[in-house]
């Protein structure tokens, strides 16, 4: 059946699929993994850094990118596509900054952004952006914010998500391990991001990249050192663990 | 047929357009040739048969069970003994002496200590067409019908039926089908209708079945188009079942293999990232 109803977005199937909706959503899947949690005072983004050929520079392979002071954002899937996207958004924010001469909150440009993708879900002779976004930063008022967009324009709030390739595994550790107390220590939210994102993507600081928001403070992206010494602590915890369940044992 | 005028002319139907009726040319297929080495022929030249004898044959299809058949399953001494040739496409890249890793090959390899375990490593693509003579020359050269024959192939979800919507299935996975004389249950579930192996596999677990042999088959169900790590990792259960498990032991280097072989098929294609 799918085939009748697949070729056009603007065409509902008779069980209300809209099948090129779908598949964008298949794309995101292409992407690799890319981890948010939101502390009490920082918010943390957590990507696997995809392994580039040998003569390229990696500086221009980025799922990470700054929409604004405040606001970064990391996708999953087609590359081109988040560039335009994440273009857009950008002038959205400086737009936004000069007509009311305030910043964005991070829940109108993800709304922004959603309405956009949205628009391609709609109308004929387009096809939607095949990439979902993980939009994190801090309001005005200094909340902390991590909202998610997927292809067909939906958005949510979330205190942590997970986009990508073996999303689901990941967003099942998350839901394990988050905990309102996490919610206070910053490490252990990097921690937990990191923790996430070991459950798909092979240890090692040069597989993953790691930006980090705190209040009032500008957009960090962790040094290579700093990410691996998280990950020698996280070892040295899940070894002690597993020592104690041998002793009780 | 007349024309009002009385002409005779050829009938053409005006249903179709003329043009699709001629079919297109199949590129021209080589049939598939299946050479032992020089050694496996002076034994053969001794038996009457003329089959190589086999107790555990395991047969990897594709990238995925290649990479895992060459960690987890080939780590004792295997000497090459023989090849399957289908011919060579346009795009397929060879190397002069066909031995790098990367080369679209077919080898049969077979265990030094014991000498009845043989595995099909087959890198290539085989097409619908050659598959059957394919199976044919494995089963006329080989003696399988005592042997435990175990197949491994990967195959995408993008096909995959099932009642659950493709966004919740947790990939890669693994399903399994058997032969009736393979008494052992599979250590995966069975593949669930309407899905189906296509191509090589399909051919030959029809083989198997025909000629009632004990033959299953590990399809693993991945999303990424290029290799990956996690899709050969799939395939790590059968490591404890047979007919896998009577022939292979720990790897230590498995990790470092495993991650030399993606690095050799790395593709670093920034599509999607």
């Amino acid at each position: 059946m799918s085939n009748r109803y697949d070729s056009a977005i603007t065409v509902f199937s008779p069980d209300g699929h809209l099948f090129q909706v779908e598949y964008a959503q298949e794309a995101v899947k292409k992407g690799s993994t890319a981890v948010g949690v939101r502390g009490k005072n920082i918010v943390v983004l957590g990507v696997e850094k995809k392994a580039v050929a040998k003569l390229q520079e990696d500086r221009t392979v980025r799922k990470i990118a700054l929409l604004d002071d405040h606001v970064a954002l990391a996708f999953a899937g087609l590359t081109a596509d988040a560039r335009i996207l994440i273009n857009r958004a950008r002038i959205e924010c400086q737009s936004h900054r000069l007509s009311v001469e305030d910043p964005v909150t991070v829940e109108y440009i993800t709304q922004y952004v959603a309405k956009l993708k949205q628009r391609y879900t709609q109308s004929n002779g387009m096809r939607p952006f095949g990439l979902s976004a993980l939009i994190m930063g801090f309001d005005n008022d200094g909340t902390p914010r991590l909202y998610q967009t997927d292809p067909s324009g939906t958005y949510h709030e979330w205190k942590a998500n997970t986009i990508g390739r073996s999303a689901k595994t990941v967003r099942e550790f998350l839901e394990k391990h988050y905990t309102e107390e996490l919610q206070a220590n910053d490490d252990e939210c990097i921690k937990l991001t990191l923790k996430g994102l070991l459950e798909v993507v092979q240890s090692g600081a040069k597989n993953m990249e790691v930006a980090v928001m705190r209040r009032d403070q500008p957009l960090q992206m962790m040094e290579s050192d700093e990410i691996e010494k998280y990950i020698t602590e996280i070892e040295k915890e899940r070894e002690e663990e597993a020592e104690k369940k041998k002793q009780k044992k | 047929m007349a024309t009002f005028f009385g002409e005779i002319l050829p009938v053409r139907s005006r249903a179709v357009d003329d043009d699709e009726d001629e079919e297109e040319a199949l590129p021209a297929q080589c049939e598939p040739v299946l050479h032992w080495s020089k050694r496996v022929r002076t034994e053969l030249g001794k038996t009457s048969e003329k089959k190589v004898l086999c107790s555990n044959f395991v047969i990897a299809i594709g990238l995925e069970a290649n990479a895992f058949t060459e960690i987890y399953v080939k780590q004792f001494n295997y000497e090459l003994v023989g090849g399957i040739f289908t011919g060579l496409g346009d795009e397929d890249q060879l190397t002069l002496s066909n031995t790098s890793p990367t080369d679209k090959t077919c080898y049969i390899w077979r265990c030094h200590s014991n000498p009845s375990i043989l595995v099909c490593q087959c890198n290539r693509h085989v097409s619908p067409e050659q598959s059957f003579q394919w199976a044919q020359l494995l089963v006329d050269n080989i003696e399988l019908s005592t042997a435990y024959i175990a197949v491994l192939t990967a195959s995408d979800t993008g096909g995959y039926c099932s009642e659950v919507p493709s966004s919740d299935l947790d990939t890669p996975f693994l399903r399994a089908l058997k032969t009736e004389k393979f008494m052992a249950s599979p250590v995966c579930k069975i593949l669930e209708q309407p899905n189906m192996l296509t191509g090589l596999a399909a051919q030959l677990m029809t083989f198997f079945q025909v000629l009632r042999y004990k033959a299953v088959i590990y399809v693993c169900f991945k999303e990424n188009k290029y290799v990956d790590i996690h899709d050969v990792k799939a395939f790590l259960p059968i490591l404890n079942v047979t007919p896998i498990k009577d022939i292979t032991e720990p790897n230590k280097n498995a990790e470092q293999m495993l991650r030399d072989i993606m690095d050799l098929h790395a593709v670093n294609d920034t599509l999607y990232i």
